[in-house]
């Protein structure tokens, strides 16, 4: 086990540095240098000079990326153009609770609805439940965030009056967020969950169960749902890559003070430091994430653990 | 071939066609992608307008003669916009698939039937594509490049949206003709001296069609979603030319006074994007039997 842990944190390193080596030589991609937004319409040279002194422009790239990982491992994320200097990582430190909070009610939101879900469809398989199921994940899965925010909000928010139309101030703010972020990975559950049980439904040791004459509930509940569930982890994991970008469209539909909507005004802006750290913050918590679930594979599966200690 | 497989092959491929024919929702979202496809490519002729057209005597009308479903907050004829905005969808959508499905296609097979090296990496780049969630990275790289000239700005958006979408395409061909490679019949053609480019391009390639075909099928429903998502952050088409995802956002303002503003052309995309899925299931369902659930 420890063995595989170890790979598995070796292998992420690398994959880390690629990240943070693209986003940053992404910066020098881009036309224009950020010193003239932070100019504006000052053409003093001397100024110019400061300025790049400062943000460490002046320097060889390679040295600037040098500086830039070295300052990121200590928690310094480097300063905001556009937002009065600022450091970044107190910019994060303020919002990234909230982002985390909507996709932490998300995933869960989308387990409680996809799972159950996928679990009666697979049972009744090519029943009512079955056809209602895999039309609903189709809908779901076809209908971007965008679509499905403004539609709620006219609906429960503005028809209704039941929720609050857009903010961040209480339980009941969450909702519809919450609603609209779970939708595609409930769907990708729900879908995964009917074939997964399928699979197992068809296995052998099933057919020995129901032999010796355990009753339905009996064989799903003890032999079938524990090995059926497995497959699914890698949806849990990967949706939160989706959670995270869904969030870029969320909070600014619903104003909701959080990583995404900054990230938004920082790519319109042309804030390159943000843009930078968040996409190094997303792909440190993507690449965790995937990780704990591949841990949590092998913690329950011990095939997996087996492959890989070889 | 020889003309036995070549029968063989072509009956297989008309029990597909009738497979398909025979299911409703394949019919439907083909007509609907017909449509669409038909709409955009007429959309000069249908429209009445052009995209740009202002017709300030009557900004958010509701449906009236002369303009079919209304006007914007600009006095844009939103029927005209829908059209030319499938333009962007389709395009966008036809055209990053084509360049994903020849950038997957060539490297899966490379690194299948060459092995080592090519192997390794195609794994490792696709790795490490997959470790960063697909549609930010397109995001940062339009967000980063940001181009000001329109042409520049249909460019980046091909360019993001096939760059990042190219390695799930590559994985499937990778695994499939992996799987092939191990047949009996590629084996035989190795063993007579078959030589390599021949046996890529008439012995796997004609049975990494269908996987290929449903794939992508099923993608162009993920790209035209992308697509559309930059456009409603403001990062992808940019006005005066008209993208759904566009008028999405432009929308919102209006969603109390002019819901129908967002509904058009949400349901537009959704209906797009729907039909793709379908399609997407139906071929699978039809290409392959065995795979019926």
């Amino acid at each position: 086990m420890l063995t595989y842990l170890g790979k598995r944190l070796l292998l992420a390193i690398p994959t880390l540095v690629v990240v943070s080596f693209v986003t940053f030589f992404l910066g020098f991609l881009a036309p224009g240098s950020p010193i003239d937004l932070l100019m504006g319409q000052h053409g003093d040279p001397n100024v110019r000079r400061r300025l790049e002194h400062q943000y460490g422009l002046d320097l060889p790239p390679l040295q600037q990326y040098r500086r830039f990982l070295i300052n990121a491992v200590r928690g310094n994320l480097g300063y905001s153009f556009a937002n009065g200097e600022r450091p970044v990582s107190q910019m994060i430190a303020e919002q990234f609770p909230t982002t985390a909070l909507l996709a932490c009610l998300a995933i869960c939101t989308a387990m409680l609805l996809g799972l159950p879900a996928g679990l009666i469809a697979a049972i009744r398989h090519n029943g009512l439940p079955d056809r209602l199921v895999m039309s609903g994940v189709l809908l779901l899965v076809s209908t971007p965030p965008f679509v499905l925010a403004p539609l709620l909000m006219l609906l429960l928010a503005l028809r209704l009056e039941w929720l609050p139309s857009s903010g961040w101030e209480g339980p009941q703010y969450w909702v519809m967020p919450v609603l609209v972020l779970a939708a595609r990975p409930a769907a990708l559950m729900a879908r995964l969950m009917r074939s997964s049980m399928l699979d197992v439904l068809r296995q052998d040791y099933i057919r020995t169960a129901h032999a010796k004459g355990l009753t339905s509930g009996q064989v799903i509940r003890r032999h079938a749902l524990k090995n059926a569930f497995l497959p699914v982890l890698t949806v849990v994991g990967n949706s939160f890559g989706y959670l995270l970008t869904g969030s870029f469209v969320v909070e600014t539909i619903f104003g909701i003070p959080g990583i995404g909507y900054e990230s938004v005004h920082s790519i319109l802006a042309r804030d390159y430091p943000v843009i930078q750290a968040v996409a190094l913050l997303v792909a440190t918590i993507f690449i965790t994430v995937n990780l704990i679930v591949d841990l949590l594979y092998a913690l329950v599966d011990p095939r997996v653990r087996y492959e890989a200690a070889r | 071939m020889t003309a036995d497989a070549m029968h063989a092959h072509s009956a297989r491929e008309r029990s597909a066609v009738q497979r398909l024919l025979r299911n409703p929702a394949a019919v439907v979202s083909a007509s609907v992608i017909a449509a669409m496809v038909i709409g955009a490519a007429l959309a000069p002729w249908l429209a009445g307008y052009s995209y740009d057209a202002v017709d300030r005597a009557n900004v958010l009308s509701g449906p009236m003669a002369g303009h079919l479903l209304g006007t914007d907050n600009q006095g844009q004829d939103i029927w005209a916009r829908l059209l030319f905005g499938a333009r962007v969808s389709l395009a966008i959508g036809i055209i990053v698939e084509a360049i994903e499905v020849i950038i997957g296609v060539s490297l899966g097979l490379l690194a299948a039937y060459r092995g080592g090296l090519w192997d390794t990496l195609l794994m490792r780049v696709t790795d490490a594509m997959f470790a960063f969630p697909d549609l930010l990275f397109a995001i940062l790289l339009v967000g980063i490049l940001r181009p000001t000239s329109p042409f520049a700005g249909f460019l980046t958006v091909f360019v993001a949206l096939a760059l990042v979408n190219w390695p799930s395409m590559a994985r499937i061909v990778r695994g499939q003709a992996l799987a092939l490679r191990e047949k009996e019949f590629v084996e035989a053609a190795r063993a007579i001296g078959v030589p390599d480019r021949q046996i890529i391009l008439r012995h796997l390639l004609p049975n990494l069609l269908s996987p290929i075909l449903v794939a992508a099928t099923v993608d162009i429903a993920n790209v035209v979603l992308a697509e559309a998502t930059l456009s409603f952050l403001g990062i992808g088409i940019q006005p005066p030319y008209p993208s759904w995802g566009r008028m999405i956002s432009d929308s919102l303002p209006y969603l109390r006074s002019a819901p129908m503003l967002l509904v058009y052309p949400a349901a537009a995309l959704a209906m797009l994007v729907l039909s793709f899925n379908f399609l997407g299931d139906a071929l699978r369902d039809a290409l392959d039997p065995r795979l019926r659930r």
